[in-house]
């Protein structure tokens, strides 16, 4: 079982994918914007990051960065990018700020689930 | 003389937000239907909208809907759904269609070069079509249709407007609109 931070603003879509990681035995934690997720970051450890980019307060691009930027081992953790948006340039930015994966809404559950597995997974084998 | 490119992206708004509705809903088979003047909403109607483009090219999309219809056309969003939230879902799921039709359209024109932006999605019930248009001329495309499953429905329009800097040609790709509206749905892309 693994601890997943869930950054969306939509209620839909947070109820979405809780209700799909928790049928593989993950713990869910959710938050509305980046402000109230990276609280929560700093707050506990987590395996995983699933993040919106469109939010009010803060966004997904300025969460991810200062995920990255903070002190510690859980800088590195992984995050997935659920976004509306798809355009070679938004993915680019992500990438340079460290995005691990990005996935287009509206997600498909398989998909979302190999790639939560895929990263944490590849974490592990990484920290072992 | 109106270019076939309006009707090119015209017809690309109007898959875009079917293919989006259906998507968003769990795959519901959900029929576009040209706007019947004898299907009438009544009830609870809510309105929401989002703004898209830049200052040569922008969109406005405008949805009426009441939330029995919502609960009715996505019912399996809404399984085990408390009563107490129903309501805001139905409104939260409206407000992130909107978030998924406009991110389809930015993102299918920015990766042609016309780089758009897209506003949050503002939902009201006191929410005009005056307040949405404001600044609006009056030589622009409008369009409108409905999204169905039985009885419910969710009435759609769309208003476009064009500078004269625009140049229309660039909007050509979208002659195949119907491979562009359903591409990138799902895909995931590790860094």
């Amino acid at each position: 079982m693994s601890k997943i931070l869930v950054v969306d603003d939509s209620m839909v879509i947070r109820k979405m994918i809780k209700n799909s990681l928790q049928k593989e035995g993950h713990e869910i934690h959710q938050a509305e914007n980046g402000q109230e997720g990276f609280e929560l970051f700093a707050a506990h450890s987590f395996d995983l990051i699933i993040t919106d980019i469109n939010m009010p307060i803060m966004n997904g691009f300025e969460f991810s960065e200062k995920v990255r930027a903070s002190s510690g081992t859980s800088c590195d953790i992984p995050i997935i990018v659920l976004s509306t948006e798809f355009s070679d340039e938004v993915k680019e930015r992500g990438r340079n700020i460290g995005i691990n994966a990005w996935m287009v809404k509206p997600a498909e559950e398989e998909k979302l689930l190999k790639a939560v597995a895929f990263l944490i997974e590849n974490t592990k084998m990484k920290s072992a | 003389m109106r270019k076939p490119e309006i009707d090119y992206i015209q017809k690309f708004c109007r898959e875009t937000s079917l293919q989006r509705f259906i998507a968003h809903s769990s795959n519901q088979e959900i029929t576009l239907i040209e706007k019947n003047a004898e299907q009438v909403m009544t009830g609870n109607i809510w309105r929401c909208a989002i703004l898209w483009g830049n200052d040569d090219i922008r969109g406005v999309m405008i949805i009426n809907f009441t939330t029995i219809n919502i609960l009715a056309m996505a019912s399996s969003v809404f399984e085990n759904t408390r009563d107490s939230v129903l309501f805001e879902h139905t409104k939260d799921f409206m407000k992130e269609y909107c978030n998924m039709y406009a991110g389809l359209l930015k993102g299918t024109l920015n990766n042609k070069n016309i780089i758009t932006n897209i506003s949050l999605p503002i939902i009201s019930k006191s929410l005009t079509s005056h307040a949405c248009l404001a600044g609006v001329p009056e030589n622009s495309y409008k369009d409108n249709w409905n999204l169905v499953l039985g009885n419910s429905f969710i009435e759609l329009s769309n208003t476009l407007v064009l500078s004269k800097n625009f140049d229309i040609s660039s909007l050509l790709f979208l002659k195949d609109s119907e491979k562009e509206s359903s591409s990138n749905d799902g895909d995931i892309e590790f860094f």
